[in-house]
């Protein structure tokens, strides 16, 4: 019996094991976004602007941005992606910042005019998941259609 | 219309001499590298124009460093490469005795302080986007969006090799006031120390329909200060300059017009 138990414990521990998800190494990956909404006095219409960092406090790339906004949006947004979503220098804070271009989201807004209460509310509940912003079902609870 | 070609091709023309230096901390070698001197176009962005720069210094750094990313500093203050070389120079203009000194690095990138520039895709990218506002500010975007993609190219194809009559057959079009005599807002960017830079909504025509000047400009933008000074491509304007020939002939290629204010 006892030599069984050695041959046993010769073998290596992974072929031992029948669940081998027991070896693997789970390590959480945390990102950190932060995001700002302001007013494009230019184009007057609002802008989105965020970053996102790992957890060792390092920026997401422009190329790991862009991965998970193309998969909210397969297609379209891959061949137009450098005029949509790029780094920008933050206008008040100066600071650089990953934006959603402002020239499309006047087209939106403008055919958005008389479907909703607040257009607002429905842009960002539009653009914000591309960016991984999701908004509380409580902010559609406030958006009623303008023609009520 | 942007008539005086004269202006249009001095302002093209205009150049400064810069002298660039490795970062000490990052010397590898034994033998510091030499300064590479460099004369730089006012109007168009280091990325552009620094290719050599960075051959010039790679072999000087850590081998295990040839694929980062360049970025420029000045008196310890990172430069930020999406600004005009010309803006940048009269920002500093008071602490600067040409040729001007530039410190060059490829390591601790101030990610927090300047966007990445990995490559000439990031430049068009921001500088069409300027075009753009820009043309939103003027017309309405309409010039812009009617184009075709191959004007687009040309204007940045223009603007990178340097080619004057290429760049300005598409810019004329952006700087003709299309139907209306005046542009509807003029673009401009006014840049002050270290805050942000200032940008209003202002026309170049008063509610009478006069011409408005860069004194009018001023006034809107800094209200009760007097004793400013306005430096561009590296002159100060008469207060007396029309705003729509200013933003006509005195734009940079982005079609914004950079007004670095000091106070005496």
């Amino acid at each position: 019996k006892e030599s069984k138990l050695c041959d046993t414990f010769e073998e290596p521990l992974d072929t031992f094991l029948e669940d081998k998800s027991m070896l693997e190494n789970t390590v959480e990956e945390r990102t950190t976004w932060e995001y700002h909404v302001m007013y494009n006095q230019s184009y007057s219409v609002p802008t989105l602007h965020f970053n996102a960092w790992r957890s060792d406090g390092a920026l997401l790339s422009l190329e790991e941005v862009w991965g998970r906004a193309l998969k909210c949006y397969r297609g379209s947004l891959e061949d137009d992606k450098w005029t949509v979503l790029t780094q920008q220098e933050h206008p008040i804070l100066r600071r650089p910042f990953y934006t959603l271009h402002p020239c499309r989201t006047a087209e939106f807004l403008e055919s958005l005019k008389e479907k909703s209460s607040n257009i607002l509310i429905t842009w960002l509940s539009t653009f914000g998941p591309v960016v991984g912003l999701l908004l509380d079902f409580q902010y559609g609870r406030s958006v009623a259609s303008a023609n009520h | 219309m942007a008539n005086d070609r004269e202006v249009l091709r001095e302002i093209w023309e205009g150049r400064l001499p810069v002298c660039f230096q490795l970062n000490s901390e990052e010397t590898y070698s034994l033998q510091a590298p030499d300064a590479y001197y460099l004369m730089v176009p006012r109007l168009s962005y280091f990325p552009l124009v620094t290719d050599k720069v960075r051959k010039h210094f790679l072999k000087y750094i850590n081998p295990e460093k040839q694929e980062a990313e360049m970025w420029l500093d000045f008196n310890g203050q990172p430069l930020r490469w999406h600004y005009p070389i010309g803006v940048l120079f009269d920002m500093y203009a008071s602490d600067i005795q040409l040729p001007w000194n530039i410190t060059v690095h490829f390591d601790k990138f101030p990610e927090d302080e300047l966007l990445h520039c990995p490559s000439r895709e990031v430049v068009e990218s921001h500088f069409m986007s300027c075009i753009k506002e820009a043309d939103v500010l003027k017309h309405r975007s309409q010039v812009v969006s009617n184009m075709q993609k191959k004007d687009h190219n040309q204007l940045w194809l223009g603007l990178q090799n340097d080619k004057f009559d290429q760049f300005w057959a598409v810019n004329r079009k952006l700087m003709e006031a299309s139907g209306e005599e005046v542009f509807k807002y003029i673009p401009f960017r006014c840049y002050r120390g270290d805050g942000p830079f200032v940008q209003h909504l202002v026309r170049p025509v008063t509610e009478e329909g006069q011409k408005k000047t860069l004194h009018h400009l001023i006034s809107e933008v800094f209200p009760n200060e007097t004793d400013l000074h306005v430096m561009t491509h590296g002159i100060e304007p008469p207060w007396e300059t029309p705003l729509q020939w200013l933003s006509e002939h005195l734009s940079y290629p982005d079609n914004f017009l950079h007004l670095c204010i000091q106070t005496s």
